[in-house]
């Protein structure tokens, strides 16, 4: 295969995986107004956590739209946000049936399935840095316990810190669009995060979690013959990149 | 004349019982009970924990040894039954057995193997080659004679097996068999688990005879690590065993992945 045309594969596979993942982004940014009313019309602007009930529809509209892509859909709420508990996630995931159900995390500090994610990359980065963020792939224990990607659109309410409205992907179909969009394997084609790690891949080398041997972008972009960035509508929001590794 | 029924005497052991209610695998959260019970008894059936024409415990005992209700037990025998997989005898001497029926067809095994994910089949490999480098270190610190004698003989098996029935059942017997050798009873369960989901996706490509022969030199020099003593390599070439196989699963996977016919896509 020449290289304009693994150039052409890569740039389409990164355009792609970028609409796809904005998709997602536009659906959750969709409802960050009706949040924000929720909380703006509670007593003190301090909701309960019943009061975001009336959006279980909407977050479960979001699982439905996207091909199996999004597996999960919830709003992870800061601190101080809710009156009636410290930490909340009005989270839905589908079940095996394909069904959405409600999903429960453990918030007990003492138990080993303790659910903190205050502490988590994927809620810590955009509610810190007010941007929204694809965080992942990361084993998400205590949570949906698979190895997932999270987007996360952060949304600053009256009171408290700021809350994170978030999707799961599932990543077996995040690698599915991506090895048809490839459907090739002359050479090894890795999607990775701004980290090193492999988001997927059509090599056996380079699987899923693994950490190309770099250590910062502009040392692991040496690595391949040829790059693209995963475009998005807010540039930065999808920080991976597709390309083609040398000697591969 | 024994004071337990007759029924309880013939039947499977209730050791296998234990391991096969240890077969968890992955099943999400929201799996329905039967289902999983059904999945766990296909399993041993896989592995060789249960064979054709054992008899299964009485349906009362079956559901407490493995810890559900009649209720539930009953639907994955049915389910089971449905399949082909168990049959029911009546009278004097009856009861649920395993029938000989071949668990699915090749090419049920095959789109099946195609619904899993790279990620997935990566994190099962880690697994399998951590897990038998442990066993694979211990067995040659602690096999003798009889342990190595019977894991040569299922070696020689598994290196005669013809179909690709034969091959799963006989490489997992293999390295069950070491974990056996290692004298530890939670690595040889952790074997039985992680071969209990391999085998389901081993040698679906049609295993060539290049890829049987590998394996099966894979075997004897763990085997002749073992015998010498020599825990670093055993534990080296056991992990590598399993490296070398995931990743040869891995790449027919991503072969698949990447060439889907246009009706699939």
């Amino acid at each position: 295969m020449s290289p304009e045309q693994l150039s052409r594969i890569i740039r389409a596979t990164a355009e792609l995986i970028g609409a796809r993942l904005d998709a997602v982004f536009a659906d959750l940014n969709n409802l960050l107004p009706d949040i924000l009313l929720i909380a703006d019309a509670s007593p003190g602007g301090r909701p309960a956590k019943a009061d975001f009930e009336p959006l279980r529809p909407q977050l479960q509209a979001i699982m439905a739209r996207h091909d199996g892509l999004v597996d999960g859909a919830g709003i992870a709420f800061g601190r101080d946000v809710l009156h009636d508990a410290a930490s909340w996630l009005e989270w839905w995931r589908l079940g095996q049936g394909g069904e959405p159900e409600f999903a429960a995390h453990v918030f007990n500090p003492n138990s080993i399935r303790y659910y903190e994610y205050s502490a988590m990359s994927w809620f810590q980065l955009p509610t810190m840095s007010g941007r929204s963020l694809a965080t992942g792939p990361y084993i998400d224990s205590g949570g949906t316990d698979l190895n997932i990607v999270t987007l996360a659109v952060p949304v600053q309410t009256a009171h408290g810190s700021p809350s994170a409205l978030g999707a799961d992907l599932f990543l077996p179909v995040l690698a599915s669009i991506f090895l048809k969009s490839v459907a090739t394997r002359d050479r090894a084609v890795v999607m990775v995060n701004d980290g090193g790690r492999v988001v997927t891949s059509n090599t056996a080398r380079h699987s899923t979690g693994t950490l190309l041997s770099a250590t910062s972008p502009s040392a692991f972009a040496a690595l391949f013959d040829d790059y693209v960035s995963v475009p998005s509508a807010e540039p930065g929001r999808i920080p991976w990149l597709v390309g083609i590794l040398k000697n591969g | 004349m024994s004071a337990h029924s007759p029924d309880v005497d013939t039947a499977v052991h209730v050791g296998t019982i234990d391991m096969i209610a240890q077969l968890r695998g992955v099943d999400a959260a929201g799996t329905g009970l039967s289902d999983r019970i059904s999945r766990q008894l296909e399993s041993a059936i896989a592995v060789g924990l249960l064979n054709e024409g054992d008899k299964l415990p009485p349906e009362n005992i079956l559901a407490e040894q493995l810890g559900v209700s009649s209720i539930t037990l009953r639907q994955s025998l049915a389910e089971m039954r449905l399949k082909g997989l168990v049959e029911t005898r009546r009278g004097r001497g009856g009861g649920s057995f395993i029938s000989g029926k071949a668990l699915t067809t090749p090419e049920q095994l095959l789109s099946e193997f195609k619904r899993r994910s790279p990620e997935d089949l990566r994190d099962l490999g880690d697994l399998a080659a951590t897990v038998a480098a442990g066993v694979g270190r211990r067995a040659a610190l602690r096999a003798d004679e009889q342990d190595l004698r019977r894991s040569r003989e299922l070696a020689s098996r598994f290196a005669r097996a013809s179909t690709a029935e034969e091959l799963r059942r006989t490489d997992s017997r293999f390295h069950i068999s070491l974990g056996v050798a290692a004298q530890s009873r939670r690595l040889t369960n952790a074997t039985i688990q992680v071969h209990s989901e391999l085998a389901a996706l081993m040698w679906i490509a049609g295993a060539s005879t290049a890829s049987i022969e590998t394996a099966g030199e894979e075997h004897d020099a763990i085997l002749d690590a073992i015998e010498r003593r020599d825990e670093e390599a055993a534990d080296r070439l056991s992990a590598a065993h399993f490296e070398r196989e995931s990743e040869a699963l891995l790449d027919y996977f991503l072969e698949l992945a990447t060439t889907t016919t246009p009706e699939e896509a």
